[in-house]
């Protein structure tokens, strides 16, 4: 009898310490383990080792996450010689032509297949079909970082900028159309004979990459949904000639900028800082910074977000900067012998939960949840951290260790947002600016961008080679046109002589955005 | 400038000079003077740009004088662990181009030796190098296989000679007469003598250039340390600016980080005091080994 008690006791004791023993169901691994992960480091946010983000993912996950962060300046060419001396982490950070050059030759893990096993992470992928633009022969060799989507995104693009100042001024309307645009300018022009009307930066490539798709067309290979949902080559086909004939109008009535073709950014900069410019289609945010110089000169002025004009095809249209970081891609190295713990790892940070700790550190600690279920940064770490307004969106950043410059695959720019709306300073100021934000990305006319279709190798042998000989033929003539020195029916020859070749690439890209999509 | 200002001076006691001669002199101060000013005039901009208030800067009111004097972005460039990867450039500095002349010399002289046999083959493989290199990979593949990844030596090692500034000490070295280093001989010197009593000594301009030409490179290299070094605290000096102004440009850009508030410090301001704390102690050094400089290279390359 004793002897059948000491076993149960034994048993009982035995069972005990096995349920003490057990592991935390989130535990990815019994053993406490390292994964190596490399990424470029942004010198504004210097990436620390022991931050509360680190710590909470050790003790959640039992990973003790080794970041390796060479600066970001150089980035491309230690990965380039990691990849190709096969020296790389269990996970690093890549774009999407490293994707498409060394997937292929095996170096990455092919993420398809372990689809099973990476159900967060596919089902941000399969809720978005354009991303299986970044495929390689139809499977992702890689995750690209994507935006958890919080109430205080801040949407940008390269939009249409404007002195709504000077609207007002003249009583004018904000313009509806490109037409009225002219018009509008043309009064403004007559009352202000120094300005410049239209300003630009970093020659006539970059203006018409811009101004292009807004006016109708595009200033090289895109997607036009208006047009049949295809890909064009725009410079190739009727409709550019419309955006030559609408900027040489503005260059003759000297609505367009003369030095369109040669302004540099500080040069740019400086035309809508010191008030001489009426307005720019670029990067809002980059335009942003140049409200308070202008704002000093006198506190009425100002350059604004305007919904994008009409083209002359009665088209809106103006695409918005993509939501996601499409060219920002974590891969995981086949050379690791880690693997399968790097893809649960992986999984983990597209889950709820890891883009949470990645964005906002630890709960009760840094951030709160609200009642609406969104996270909210503690008001102390905002005011301990805004000493230096000018940083203050990176230093804390740097402290807890999250956002887009961390590691953090699916990021939430909570933040870095609560951050800006808090420096704002007085709750008016804040509701304002949230406003004014809040408004730029529902703007009418924006359009989400859409990314190209992945071409198989014969497929961009064949179509840097067309490109190479068309790109030639229009970018030599384009400037012409804009200053009036050939007169527009001309550019029916330059259509003429690029038809062909303009014509395969399309085709190409046609044919691989089908495939892609699996059509 | 003032130098050739002089040389146009010198002649006037020959040529008792006019009306005419003055005007030819007063002609040329002023054009040599513009000149200068052309010369230096960016240079200049560039330090007012970086003492000024960015708002004034980013509205093009800086031009002749600075406006709203601040030291702002210099401490921002001063902030953090600046100190550190000062210290590591000077160290880099000083031991790279003490390596880089001590081994230079060594490959030099016996490729200027007639009794060296191989001497022409040596050279021939020396020349190669001049025309060919391994590439990024195969360079980064070996600075790891010896074991140097992430050591000071992987900075110094690798480029330990420039095969450039070799033939250049070479053909100083070999300019010297024979007799001098038969001479040596005679009395019984061995070549590691001759080389540090005789050669090197008669050889110092062309060292000096050298010395200057070595530690120029090396004051301003950050690839090689972005490559092989991996903690931070060994990084030199130029690669934490040159982060700075690229992570300046390219989170305003890719960030958008525009809030619309008024900051002193911009990335033009930012740009151009990077400039300036990067090239400050080349520029003082610079003066004190010119004369060297000038009579340094000619030696090298008029008797090659």
């Amino acid at each position: 009898m004793k002897k059948a008690l000491a076993l149960l006791l034994a048993l009982v004791m035995l069972l005990t310490a096995a349920a003490f023993a057990e592991n935390p169901s989130t535990w990815l691994t019994d053993e406490l383990t390292e994964i190596t992960v490399m990424r470029g480091e942004n010198a504004l946010q210097p990436l620390k080792a022991d931050t509360i983000k680190l710590q909470t993912i050790e003790a959640l996950l039992n990973v003790k996450l080794v970041v390796e962060a060479p600066p970001s300046s150089n980035y491309n060419d230690i990965k380039t010689s990691r990849i190709n001396s096969n020296d790389m982490p269990d996970i690093m950070l890549v774009s999407t032509s490293d994707v498409r050059n060394f997937a292929r030759k095996g170096m990455f893990v092919n993420l398809s297949e372990y689809r099973d096993e990476l159900p967060n992470l596919f089902a941000l992928l399969d809720a978005n079909p354009s991303l299986s633009m970044l495929t390689v022969d139809g499977d992702f060799y890689s995750a690209p970082t994507l935006q958890r989507l919080n109430r205080f995104v801040r949407r940008s693009g390269n939009l249409f900028n404007f002195r709504t100042d000077l609207l007002e001024k003249y009583g004018l309307e904000a313009p509806a159309t490109f037409d009225d645009l002219y018009e509008a300018m043309l009064t403004i022009k007559a009352g202000e004979p120094d300005m410049v009307g239209l300003t630009c930066r970093s020659g006539t490539r970059k203006f018409m990459d811009r101004v292009s798709y807004p006016l109708g067309s595009g200033s090289s290979m895109y997607y036009d949904a208006d047009k049949g949902e295809q890909w064009y080559y725009g410079p190739a086909h009727e409709e550019f000639k419309g955006v030559l004939e609408y900027l040489n109008k503005l260059y003759e009535a000297d609505l367009l900028d003369h030095d369109y073709a040669t302004n540099s950014k500080d040069q740019w900069a400086q035309k809508l800082s010191n008030g001489t410019a009426m307005g720019t289609i670029d990067n809002d945010g980059v335009v942003r910074n140049y409200v308070a110089p202008l704002k000093e000169i006198d506190p009425s002025y100002n350059l604004e977000v305007l919904p994008v004009p009409a083209n002359s095809l009665g088209e809106k249209r103006i695409e918005l900067a993509s939501a996601d970081w499409t060219d920002q891609h974590w891969v995981i190295a086949t050379s690791s012998d880690k693997i399968d713990l790097c893809l649960k790892f992986l999984d983990w940070c597209y889950s709820e939960e890891g883009a949470i700790v990645n964005g906002y550190g630890k709960e009760g600690v840094t951030f709160d949840f609200d009642e609406n279920g969104d996270a909210i940064v503690k008001p102390e770490l905002l005011e301990e951290y805004s000493a230096n307004p000018a940083n203050a969106a990176y230093d804390i950043q740097i402290a807890l260790g999250v956002g887009l410059n961390d590691v953090s695959p699916y990021v939430d720019t909570g933040v870095q947002m609560q951050m800006e709306i808090y420096l704002k300073g007085d709750a008016q100021a804040q509701a304002e600016y949230l406003d004014m934000v809040s408004k730029i990305g529902p703007m009418e006319g924006n359009r989400e961008p859409v990314l190209a279709p992945p071409l198989n190798e014969e497929q961009t042998e064949r179509y840097a080679e067309l490109l190479l000989k068309v790109e030639n033929l229009v970018w030599q003539e384009v400037d012409k046109y804009i200053t009036g020195e050939e007169p527009i029916d001309n550019w029916d020859s330059v259509i003429e002589s690029i038809k062909d070749e303009a014509a395969e690439m399309e085709e190409i890209y046609n044919t691989a955005w089908a495939t892609a999509l699996g059509k | 400038m003032t130098g050739k200002a002089k040389t146009v001076k010198r002649p006037a006691p020959i040529r008792e000079g006019g009306a005419s001669r003055s005007v030819f002199v007063a002609f040329n101060y002023c054009l040599l003077f513009l000149m200068m000013l052309i010369t230096l005039y960016p240079l200049y901009l560039t330090v007012i740009v970086s003492v000024s208030n960015g708002m004034n800067v980013m509205r093009g009111e800086v031009s002749v004088l600075p406006v709203n004097v601040t030291l702002e972005t210099y401490k921002n460039i001063f902030k953090g662990d600046i100190l550190i990867y000062m210290r590591n450039s000077v160290l880099y500095t000083v031991l790279g181009t003490f390596v880089n002349i001590v081994m230079s010399c060594l490959c030099a002289y016996p490729l200027t030796r007639k009794s060296f046999c191989a001497r022409r083959f040596y050279t021939a493989m020396v020349t190669v190098t001049l025309f060919f290199g391994g590439g990024m990979v195969p360079m980064y593949l070996a600075v790891r296989t010896f074991g140097l990844m992430d050591s000071i030596w992987s900075l110094i090692l690798p480029g330990a000679i420039s095969t450039y500034n070799m033939i250049i000490i070479r053909t100083a070295f070999a300019s010297l007469p024979d007799s001098l280093i038969e001479s040596a001989q005679l009395d019984g010197a061995n070549d590691l003598r001759i080389l540090f009593r005789i050669v090197i000594p008669l050889s110092k301009a062309t060292l000096s250039t050298m010395v200057l030409f070595y530690a120029v490179s090396h004051w301003n290299s950050y690839f090689d340390a972005m490559m092989y070094i991996r903690t931070k605290t060994k990084y030199p000096l130029q690669i934490h600016l040159r982060n700075l102004l690229v992570a300046g440009i390219a989170s305003e850009e890719l960030q958008a980080a525009g809030t619309g508030q008024a900051f002193a410090v911009t990335e033009r301001t930012m740009r151009a005091a990077t400039i300036i704390v990067s090239t400050l102690p080349i520029l003082i050094v610079y003066p004190f080994v010119q004369r060297y400089f000038v009579t340094g290279v000619m030696i090298g390359s008029v008797k090659g």
